[in-house]
């Protein structure tokens, strides 16, 4: 089964290309990244097609008008909305809870809700050289006067490592990451503070506490500078209520909260039940 | 022999001062010194008394090598005849460079074949939390520090 996913921008659909790399062989699947700027959706078909496609609501154009009317494929569509009258619709929609409502009533939708990155972080170990107290990413955070004081606070209390695309000038920011080295910096600190509501669904699953800045569900979170180092400190001394609340949040990460368990929700919604099946064998092998 | 490493020298940079000034003072002591270096502004301040060489004769040096610029460090992973390398964090610079990645600062500030020097003792305990303990302290290019690297290693 060939599948194309578009190279764009567009955290999901690279979540859910590694979910389905890693199982590409057991459940004969041939996913590509298709690049988006080299190749124009007509010239797939012209190619000889995919047996499913994503693609992106910003894709939806009038090369889709032509395709849509010469040939006869299957696609998942990710975005924030979908035209009036399109001439074919979904299979599945990806779209997060703000736009949900955007969506004609009865269309197949799927939220898309974080959750832990497993394809990216399975495999990372304590390093010592990445070892910290507390950890701090800033993808997709903006560094505002807030968060920089948030960040000069924790840079003057504790042993701290900041990492990400997004450079705060401070000496304890060690630049940007890729995937592998963000694992082993998550698995090698005593707690990590979220600052963008995903990093503590990767946190969890590699049974490291994370403290989060908005409201999340099942995390402990902080309003405050002050609320934070109070559970900071629990968490980095009071061993017995550290341990209790990296249980709590494994357990709630293997409760359906991995992008196997989005891509598995996706390929059971559309009636695929081998690819379902080998996405739900591999997340029992993963998380036990 | 000590071999101080330096892209350029310039008025704009306080370390390219005090490096000349301690280069200057080497030549009246037993420690024998040179600096590799492709460009001397013709302003700069300080006449340079020492041997100057091309950048590129770093890697037949087989003597002690130090730089304080973090970029040129890189440099340092290809000479293989020198006896030993140092980094001088002299400006604790690297969340300024643009598009930095952890990747580079860990090829040079976690090799274990180069050896850091800070410039205080508060530089020395910040590096050590982030890196590795610095080998030496040495305050603003200090001419006797370089001595003693020098009859130590």
């Amino acid at each position: 089964m060939k599948i194309l996913i578009p190279n764009i921008e567009v955290p999901i659909l690279h979540d859910v290309a590694q979910c389905l790399e890693s199982i590409k062989e057991r459940a004969s699947l041939t996913p590509l990244l298709w690049n988006v700027q080299q190749k124009p959706l007509l010239d797939i078909f012209d190619e000889g097609g995919a047996d499913l496609l994503f693609l992106h609501t910003s894709q939806l154009d009038t090369s889709f008008v032509i395709a849509a009317q010469e040939f006869d494929f299957k696609y998942i569509l990710v975005g924030d909305g979908i035209p009036k009258g399109i001439a074919k619709m979904p299979e599945v929609i990806l779209s997060t809870k703000e736009f949900v409502n955007r969506f004609p009533k009865g269309s197949n939708i799927i939220q898309i809700t974080p959750a832990a990155r497993i394809a990216q972080i399975f495999n990372a170990s304590y390093d010592i050289k990445k070892e910290s107290e507390v950890l701090v990413n800033t993808d997709h955070v903006e560094i505002t006067p807030k968060i920089f004081e948030l960040l000069s606070f924790l840079t003057n209390e504790y042993s701290v490592k900041i990492i990400g695309n997004n450079v705060v000038n401070l000496h304890y920011y060690l630049g940007s990451v890729n995937m592998f080295e963000r694992a082993n910096f998550i698995k090698s600190t005593k707690a990590l503070v979220d600052l963008n509501s995903q990093e503590c669904w990767d946190a969890a699953y590699l049974k490291i506490p994370a403290v989060c800045k908005d409201p999340t569900q099942n995390f402990l979170t902080f309003k405050d500078i002050k609320g934070l180092k109070t559970t900071l400190d629990t968490l980095l001394t009071e061993n017995d209520d550290r341990q209790r609340y990296i249980d709590k949040s494994y357990k709630e990460v293997c409760n359906g909260n991995t992008y196997y368990h989005l891509a598995h929700k996706i390929f059971k919604s559309m009636n695929n039940t081998n690819t379902a099946q080998h996405l739900e064998d591999y997340i029992e092998e993963l998380i036990g | 022999m000590i071999g101080i490493l330096k892209h350029d020298i310039n008025n704009a940079n306080d370390k390219d001062f005090f490096a000349i000034d301690s280069l200057n003072k080497l030549t009246m002591s037993t420690t024998t010194a040179c600096l590799f270096c492709d460009v001397i502004a013709d302003d700069f301040k300080l006449p340079v008394n020492t041997n100057v060489l091309k950048r590129t004769h770093i890697f037949d040096f087989n003597g002690i090598l130090i730089t304080d610029d973090l970029m040129r460090s890189q440099d340092f992973l290809y000479t293989s005849y020198a006896k030993k390398r140092f980094l001088y964090l002299y400006h604790l610079d690297w969340p300024y460079i643009k598009g930095i990645r952890f990747a580079y600062l860990e090829k040079v500030l976690l090799n274990d074949n180069i050896e850091l020097i800070a410039r205080s003792e508060s530089h020395a305990s910040l590096i050590e939390s982030l890196f590795k303990k610095p080998k030496y302290i040495m305050p603003e290019w200090d001419y006797k520090v370089l001595v003693e690297i020098d009859n130590n290693e």
